[in-house]
């Protein structure tokens, strides 16, 4: 029986989880380190490395505490600056990181870590000419360090420098040819520059170098869609989904090209994420221009009685709410997938009530009793409208009007069809037999340009449909 | 005391027996006829196997009211195993002296060993209550009550135990296991983070976790307690163990080897490493260190089953055979060694079908059937839950040959429930494949740490109407879950997918008209489900290079290649291999295999070659590389030549994917045909021969048209992509018009 020492060396076991935090045993780490926290004397030493693990376990405002112990114990480190300056810019607070950057650098000039850091910070903070100067040391001083050159191209952007930023992820690119991080930020520029026969070339080299990452194919697959290269961009979009088989926007698109089964409708994920502004990333230029159903929807409501709850589906912004507030006084309740979208309807002060849901989920519960249900452009992220006319139906006062809109599809078969777009066209017999099922009588169901898409009117169809009997 | 007898016992207390003997006998001989002389001289002649019990006993006799000499005697039997003559002599030793606490002990402790804690009970208490500062006895004491059920009781005596050696960590270990027996493992788990920097309270607290089944913080608790007590081999092999069985750690083999030196001796543990060399691809190593364990130990069959899968994955695989049979010879009924020996003759020449149902049959026939049977299938035309039972559903052969077809597969018709290892996280790092098994799946259900039956219940719990295990049996399967039937129906399908399961509880094997052509049925406990192309759909990897040119145009010689293992190139393989290569002037051979890595190995393999009379410079032997690099080197290529009788499967795919035709020998096995089937399906059915030498003729008169292999190079990737091999909607109707008709057979039986 050999026996157990009776005391353990305290800087082996402090290097002992410093060895389990490199190799990312976090639980193994946070047992060690609990341990020796208990009889050792504390020291920043410590602290930094229970802040270290307090990140890796996602607590950011616990880390940064505790490098404020440390800190006020040891104010002339850097590294313990920049630490902390890392762990508030992970709790959002960039101005107090910004302060432990600028310390830092004024501790240890020449460390290009902290400058980079700096800089990222300023940009964030919207300084971005002091960002530029700032990032340009920085990888002057160090011209390999990755974060720094992804920080100065973006600083470059922003102060309207596209092309120079181009070339400076193009260098970093040639010096880190296997980092999937700048090859998608190089296509990434390109196509928020509409470079996209450069997005092409540039996401093909990173997939022709085994570097290419879900990311960089998706954006290879915006690129070739904008291009007009749409059975490319179908393949793209699926080796983008092989990558990431969870991400909701990509099966869409993949399912739009017509390469998997459809899923009957948009998922939540999908529209969120395009009006949320994620759009930015793959089609901003999809959300239409000259939107008619607002006027439309005036026109065909003008002199009739509309006083009672409003129900506005896919309220977005509140386009509907602002065109029709003086003729349907309301209450208005708005709903929609987008807690951006939403917080710009707030700001309209037209709603009484915002609810940040998916259409189907918000309209199975209750009934309403509205005089006025509205959906503008919304029932195209919908296949077949069946089961959701049936649920507006049950919101509906007697004699209430049901307005929406559809992009029209020619013919009845198919009843409706996911388009490349990653909407759905519905044929008019849908739409009348929908409503048909829902006992709602069609008052109006006409063939109407909805809007606009890359200036090429978007054929569609505007309906009035009214509940039972006054 | 003389200086003779001072001598002896100086022997006698450091093990110099034949000197302590010589010292005692000279005393005796000097006049010195004590008793404890005697005795003594008694002691060494014990220890030397000479007759020191006849003058004990005649001791004893001699001084009738002295206890030593039968305590003595007593010690001698114990030592020698025999408790029943032991307790004897430690009762005489008490009629005389009811309570020398040596004897109370060793009574007790011989009593525990020979399964009669109630005799030792009275004792232990009297040595307790006599000497209550000594911790051996409140340590035996806790197993006497441990045995006899009095959990409580027996908790208290462990704690006393442990709290007058707290620094021992058997004490330790016996007071958290009497605590699992009293259902109080968690106050003992509280009481033992008490003291985060005592390594015997870790390890304590690291076996307790394993025990309630918490392998990860018992993990970590051992890791703690293995960093404060470097040198003890207690937590280290406490961790190995841990560690062994919970094979998600990735640093497992240090922790093992670390274990091994520190308790040489533990055969078991010295098994293990050999395994877990084996599955970190050190064969050379681990065949070793069984040879060795073998030489010293004897043949035991759990190290005939690792020697035998080392030795075929060297390519030494009539050497793996006859050490698998071997294994079947000593222990008849052993599921491991009839396993192992299937998997082993599956590689090796000759590989017979019908033999090979028959060692199936006999590994399915070991297994244990505890279930009842499951209610009958019902609803022919319903929706179904089907099972996928497998640790692989992910970037693995599995993964690359199944997941699109589920991708695929009609949700309205089947839900996919994947029975499995941990769901895989999400992001950058985790598995690709494993998390479009994850999108595609309506439930993942991590099965991993759960034992067959347990699975088998857990996915009749679920509703499982169709289950298609795609693990196998060896490398972390979970095949055996099928012999309680997890659903109504079962499938077998890729993964391990050699040869008949063997199992009677294995409905269907997923097949087609290439892998078991008509005429195939008596080589299969299952009923043959073919589907009308390939067996397999295979999903090409999104980072796969471009197609080269094909290299001959710019060398002017052709390449041949394979790309596959080592387990499968046997002595005839490489004088088919060598007969090309001669029938082909100027021609070069690449073969890779991750266990060229060895470079001893390498020299092997390029030694067979020479012996063919192929000079080394034709040949370049390449060892593992990552999966794209791998991948990239068919532009080296310009036919593969195939395997037999165990022919590619995956790389066989990658090689068309990569435009690399391949030339294939269909064999008489399961796993001697998936080339085959893979040819047919891209068109290349005439790249597929009967015997070797239309192999040999085959490969010499594809070689010997460039062009058309340029043109073939061009055109390969899309037959893939586009024709039944790579073809997922196509697959997937096919799949599920399959899988129903099994559904419909047992309802329509039911």
């Amino acid at each position: 029986m050999i026996e157990a020492p009776a005391t353990a060396d305290i800087s082996a076991l402090v290097g002992r989880v410093r060895g389990l935090l490199d190799r990312g045993q976090l639980p193994t780490a946070q047992r060690l380190l609990a341990a020796v926290a208990r009889v050792a004397a504390p020291s920043p030493e410590l602290w930094a490395l229970q802040a270290r693990l307090a990140l890796g376990q996602g607590d950011a405002a616990g880390a940064a505490a505790l490098l404020d112990r440390a800190v006020a114990a040891a104010p002339a480190s850097a590294s313990l600056r920049l630490c902390r300056a890392g762990a508030r810019a992970a709790c959002d607070d960039a101005a107090a990181a910004l302060q432990d950057a600028a310390e830092a650098v004024l501790l240890a000039p020449r460390l290009p870590a902290a400058k980079a850091l700096l800089g990222a910070l300023l940009l964030e903070l919207h300084r971005p000419q002091e960002a530029l100067a700032c990032l340009e040391e920085a990888v002057t001083d160090a011209p390999s360090d990755l974060a720094a050159r992804l920080a100065l191209a973006r600083a470059q952007e922003v102060c309207g420098a596209a092309a120079v930023a181009a070339a400076t992820l193009a260098e970093g690119v040639a010096q880190h040819p296997a980092y999937a991080g700048l090859r998608t930020e190089s296509v990434l520029l390109a196509v928020r520059r509409g470079a996209f026969e450069e997005a092409v070339r540039l996401a093909g080299a990173a997939r022709q170098s085994g570097c290419a990452d879900a990311a960089t194919l998706g954006l290879l697959g915006h690129a070739l869609s904008s291009l007009g290269r749409h059975d490319a961009a179908a393949d793209a979009y699926v080796a983008a989904l092989h990558l990431a088989p969870e991400d909701d926007y990509v099966r869409h698109l993949v399912a739009a090209a017509g390469r998997i089964a459809d899923a009957g409708r948009a998922p939540a994920a999908y529209v969120r994420a395009v009006f949320d502004g994620y759009a930015a990333r793959f089609d901003a230029h999809l959300l239409g221009l000259g939107y008619r159903v607002p006027g439309l929807a005036r026109a065909a409501l003008a002199g009739s009685d509309c006083a009672g709850p409003v129900l506005d589906l896919g309220c977005g912004t509140g386009l509907l709410a602002q065109a029709l507030a003086d003729l349907a006084p309301g209450p208005w309740t708005g709903v929609d997938l987008s807690p951006r979208m939403l917080a710009l309807a707030a700001a309209r002060g037209c709603y009484a009530e915002l609810h940040e849901a998916d259409l189907p989920d918000f309209l199975a519960s209750g009934n309403r009793r509205c005089s006025l249900v509205l959906a503008g452009d919304v029932l195209p992220y919908f296949g077949d409208l069946v089961p959701l006319f049936a649920a507006v139906a049950r919101h509906l006062a007697p004699g209430g009007r049901f307005v929406c809109s559809v992009e029209s599809l020619p013919g009845a078969d198919p009843p409706w069809h996911l388009g490349r777009l990653g909407r759905y066209r519905h044929a008019a017999s849908h739409v009348a037999a929908a409503a048909a099922a829902a006992g709602l009588q069609v008052a109006r169901l006409d063939a109407e340009i909805i809007r606009t898409e890359q200036d090429e009117p978007v054929p569609g169809l505007f309906a009035v449909l009214h509940g039972g009997a006054p | 005391m003389s200086r003779a007898t001072e001598q002896g016992c100086a022997a006698l207390a450091s093990g110099a027996w034949e000197a302590a003997r010589a010292a005692f006998d000279a005393a005796v001989a000097a006049g010195d006829d004590s008793g404890p002389t005697l005795l003594n001289l008694a002691l060494a002649e014990d220890r030397l196997g000479l007759d020191g019990r006849g003058r004990m006993r005649a001791l004893a006799a001699l001084h009738p009211a002295w206890d030593e000499p039968p305590l003595r005697l007593a010690e001698s039997f114990r030592r020698g195993g025999e408790p029943v003559a032991a307790m004897d002599a430690y009762d005489a030793a008490l009629a005389i002296n009811p309570n020398r606490p040596e004897a109370l002990l060793g009574f007790g402790a011989v009593a525990l060993l020979a399964g009669e804690p109630a005799a030792a009970l009275p004792r232990l208490l009297r040595a307790c209550a006599r000497t209550p500062d000594a911790a051996e006895g409140w340590d035996a004491l806790g197993l006497a009550w441990r045995a006899l059920g009095a959990a409580a009781a027996a908790e208290d005596a462990a704690a006393q135990a442990q709290t007058l050696r707290p620094d021992h960590f058997g004490f330790a270990l016996r007071r958290a296991a009497a605590a699992l027996a009293a259902g109080t493992a968690e106050a003992e788990l509280v009481r033992l983070d008490a003291a985060p920097l005592d390594p015997v309270a870790a390890t304590a607290r690291g076996v307790l976790l394993a025990e309630l089944g918490r392998s990860e913080d018992a993990a970590a608790a051992l890791e703690v307690a293995s960093a404060l007590a470097p040198d003890a081999p207690e937590p280290a092999a406490a961790l190995a163990g841990v560690l062994t069985a919970a094979p998600w750690q990735a640093d497992t083999l240090p922790a093992l080897r670390r274990a091994v030196a520190l308790v040489p001796g533990d055969i078991a543990l010295r098994n293990n490493l050999a395994a877990l060399l084996t599955r970190h691809q050190r064969h050379e190593e681990a065949r070793a260190l069984l040879e060795e364990l073998i030489a010293a130990e004897g043949e035991h069959p759990a190290f005939l089953c690792n020697l035998a899968n080392a030795l075929v994955l060297l390519g030494r695989q009539a050497a793996g055979v006859a050490a698998a049979r071997r294994a079947t010879t000593l222990a008849p009924e052993m599921h491991l060694a009839w396993r192992t020996l299937g998997a082993a003759l599956v590689y090796d020449e000759g590989a017979d079908a019908a033999e090979l149902r028959v060692v199936a049959e006999r590994a399915s026939a070991t297994l244990a059937r505890t279930l009842p049977p499951p209610p009958p299938a019902r609803g022919p035309e319903r929706r179904l839950r089907l099972g996928l039972l497998s640790n692989k559903l992910k970037t693995h052969p599995v993964g690359w040959l199944t997941v699109a077809a589920f991708e695929a597969l009609d949700p309205r018709a089947f839900a996919i429930v994947c029975l499995a290892g941990p769901p895989p996280g999400r992001g950058a790092g985790s598995d690709p494949v494993q998390r479009r098994f994850h999108a595609a799946a309506a439930e993942w259900h991590d099965v991993a740490a759960l034992a067959p039956a347990a699975i088998a219940a857990r996915a009749r719990a679920l509703g499982i109407d169709i289950l298609i295990d795609l693990g196998g049996w060896g490398d972390d399967g979970k095949l055996t879950a099928c012999a309680d039937r997890c659903a109504p129906v079962q499938i077998k399908w890729v993964g391990n997918q050699a040869y008949t399961t063997g199992l009677p509880e294995m409905d269907w094997f997923l097949t087609d008209r290439w892998e078991t052509p008509a005429g195939s049925e008596p080589f299969f406990t299952e009923r043959l489900l073919r589907l009308p192309d390939g067996y397999v759909c295979y999903s090409p990897p999104v980072h796969a290079p471009e197609v080269a040119p094909a290299p001959v145009l710019a060398r002017g010689h052709v390449t041949f290649g394979n790309f596959g293992n080592l387990a499968k190139i046997t002595p005839s393989v490489i004088a088919a291999w060598a007969e090309v290569l001669h029938r082909v002037p100027d021609s070069r051979m690449v073969v890779k295999a991750y266990q060229f890595a060895d470079t001893a190995v390498a020299a092997r393999i390029a030694a067979a070659f020479a012996a063919q009379g192929i000079a080394p410079a034709r040949l370049d032997l390449r060892g593992t590389t990552a999966h794209r690099t791998q991948l990239a080197q068919h532009a080296d290529v310009d036919i593969v030549l195939d395997t037999f009788p165990y022919a590619g499967g995956l790389t066989t795919c990658e090689a068309l994917w990569m435009g690399v035709p391949v030339v294939t020998l269909a064999g008489g096995t399961f796993a001697g045909r998936h080339s085959a089937s893979h040819l047919h399906n891209c068109g290349l059915g005439d790249w597929v021969a009967a015997d070797r030498a239309a192999f040999v003729a085959i490969a010499a008169a594809r070689a010997a048209d460039c062009a058309a292999l340029a043109r073939l190079r061009a055109e390969l990737r899309g037959r893939v992509a586009h024709g039944p091999l790579g073809d997922a909607p196509r697959f997937a109707a096919a799949l599920g018009a399959a899988l129903r008709r099994a559904w419909r057979a047992a309802c329509a039986a039911a």
